[in-house]
């Protein structure tokens, strides 16, 4: 009986508004019953099975600055060319981390996820506001097992 | 001849966010009572005499990143700060005494902010502001208004 | 998830002990100025409290509020941890290595005029403690030697020297219409950063109910006064109220912007 998955997000914010890169300013790990690889690096690739409710939820290390996740849009697979996301579109920045906190990022593995396929995911995280506020990564991604 | 102190206040993650000190940067001085104005505003004028000694201290935000004076330019006819660090310490200041008698001297301070550090430099300035002499040294007519007490 | 922040207290405490009064000598800031806090570096700071809730009514984040207090004419609050015990320390230790070689040298030779002499010095180079009222009423040394803004120790024939730290006001208590309303939840604290030797004041917020509530500080100032020619830290407890602007949005899915649905995978 597999349960939820929750995936923190953990940010080294001080480094990332530095301008570090997602390599080395965000940590991913996630609690699945299931096994992944990559863990707590911006490399995670979460097992699961349809029917699971996947949650993401951003922390900020140095937990004074807030950070949040501004969205979370899958990567369109068939298209060869690279990185066409799918999903809700992108709101133009400007609203504050506060708006980004009443999402919850969450939703349910669909049974039509081909297994063994790594579906990737770019994640856009917000700190504060203005032109470095915004840091995106799509290294991880969800891969159905079962 | 007073210690006037002048606390720098800087909201780093703020600063390193928007790439900018404005509207993110707050100065304030312990000379409010003898006629500093503008405390709490990139803008502070404060108010000085000659053989006055000022301190510059920070007050970052963020204890965590690190953020540092890294320069204070001024005139060097009223006054050339100098950088101190506190013995058995990391913590820098700067310091510097009022040569002569100013009417207004506008100055520059910039930051070195975050890891890797880079440095950010206040586009509106304070300034040190008193009812002394016109630059030059030739003097001029008075200003009446803020007097000191 | 916590939701961090932190208000800055900034007090000319000189200036607010001669005044008797914190109005006109306090100044507020706090992190939240892109979020929706105003009037920051003034006294009239309204800090913003954003909430979020889910559906059914319950509190989704936990914003926690910190609140670090700094005098104008103290040292800054980013020195180490102790740095004012251990300046003290070390600079007692440096005289009495000093004053024992002295004593060494006079004893062998006691017509050295140069080691008297630096005897002399040395003990004019002494650092003092001030006293302090304390609990019961008493007069009791001050565990830190006077140090200037510099980080020096204080010679006791510099006393009067207008470069003296002076010891930051601290915050003894939190409260007013925020605390008895429920919407604030204060409680003092130790930490590791190091400020007011490691206490400070926090609180919890409920933001349930949106609003702009006020809450009262309830502040000690410092200020070095002679009496009888010895320096003693006299304090006065004054108080301050300031603003918190709570608000709430609900929680929708960042998917679907409404319930919780399929992921949407191509």
């Amino acid at each position: 009986m597999v349960g939820n998955i929750n995936i923190a997000v953990a940010v080294d914010v001080a480094a990332a508004l530095s301008g570090g890169s997602p390599d080395d300013v965000v940590f991913l790990i996630d609690d699945g019953s299931l096994a992944s690889e990559g863990k707590g690096t911006s490399r995670l690739i979460t097992d699961c099975v349809p029917g699971q409710l996947v949650r993401w939820r951003s922390y900020a290390i140095d937990l004074q600055t807030p950070v949040s996740i501004k969205a979370v849009r899958f990567l369109n697979w068939l298209d060869r060319g690279g990185d066409q996301a799918v999903g809700r579109d992108d709101v133009a920045s400007g609203g504050p981390d506060w708006y980004n906190d009443s999402l919850d990022w969450s939703g349910i593995v669909p049974w039509f996820m081909v297994p063994g396929l790594a579906y990737r995911y770019r994640l856009t995280l917000q700190m504060g506001t203005g032109p470095n506020a915004l840091i995106s990564f799509d290294t991880a991604a969800l891969k159905r097992v079962g | 001849m007073r210690t006037i102190t002048i606390t720098v206040a800087v909201d780093v993650a703020g600063a390193l966010a928007a790439a900018t000190l404005t509207d993110n940067l707050y100065l304030f001085d312990d000379n409010r009572a003898n006629g500093s104005i503008n405390q709490g505003t990139s803008v502070l004028k404060t108010r000085v005499k000659e053989g006055d000694r000022l301190l510059w201290l920070p007050l970052p935000f963020e204890p965590e990143v690190f953020a540092s004076i890294h320069a204070i330019e001024l005139d060097a006819r009223y006054c050339e700060p100098q950088r101190r660090t506190y013995p058995g310490s990391h913590v820098v200041y700067w310091e510097g005494v009022v040569k002569q008698d100013l009417e207004i001297a506008p100055y520059r301070v910039t930051f070195a902010l975050g890891d890797p550090p880079g440095l950010l430099s206040s586009a509106e300035n304070p300034s040190l502001i008193g009812d002394g002499d016109r630059p030059g040294g030739a003097p001029g007519r008075r200003e009446t208004a803020g007097k000191a007490r | 998830m916590a939701q961090q922040i932190t208000v800055y207290v900034l007090i000319d405490s000189v200036a607010a002990f001669e005044a008797n009064r914190l109005e006109g000598n306090i100044y507020l800031m706090d992190n939240l100025r892109t979020e929706g806090s105003k009037n920051q570096g003034t006294g009239q700071l309204v800090t913003a409290i954003n909430g979020t809730a889910w559906s059914n009514g319950t509190q989704a984040n936990e914003p926690l509020l910190n609140w670090l207090v700094a005098g104008l004419s103290s040292l800054p609050v980013t020195l180490p941890r102790n740095y004012q015990l251990d300046r003290s320390r070390e600079s007692e230790r440096v005289a009495l290595d000093a004053m024992r070689l002295d004593a060494r040298a006079l004893k062998s030779d006691p017509g050295a005029e140069n080691v008297r002499d630096g005897l002399i010095r040395a003990a004019a180079a002494l650092g003092v403690h001030p006293r302090f009222e304390n609990e019961h009423g008493e007069l009791e040394r001050h565990a830190l030697q006077l140090l200037d803004l510099r980080g020096e120790v204080v010679p006791e024939a510099d006393l009067e020297a207008d470069d003296i730290h002076q010891l930051p006001p601290i915050i003894t208590d939190i409260t007013g219409e925020a605390v008895d309303e429920g919407i604030l939840y204060p409680a003092q604290y130790g930490t590791p950063v190091p400020i007011n030797a490691g206490w400070y004041w926090s609180a919890t917020a409920s933001t349930q109910r949106p609003g702009v509530y006020s809450y009262t500080m309830h502040i000690k100032v410092y200020k070095l006064i002679f009496a009888g020619g010895q320096p003693i830290w006299q304090d006065k407890d004054m108080t301050y109220d300031s603003q918190i602007q709570v608000r709430s949005r609900q929680m929708v899915n960042g998917f679907t912007g409404g319930g919780t649905g399929l992921l949407p995978i191509c």
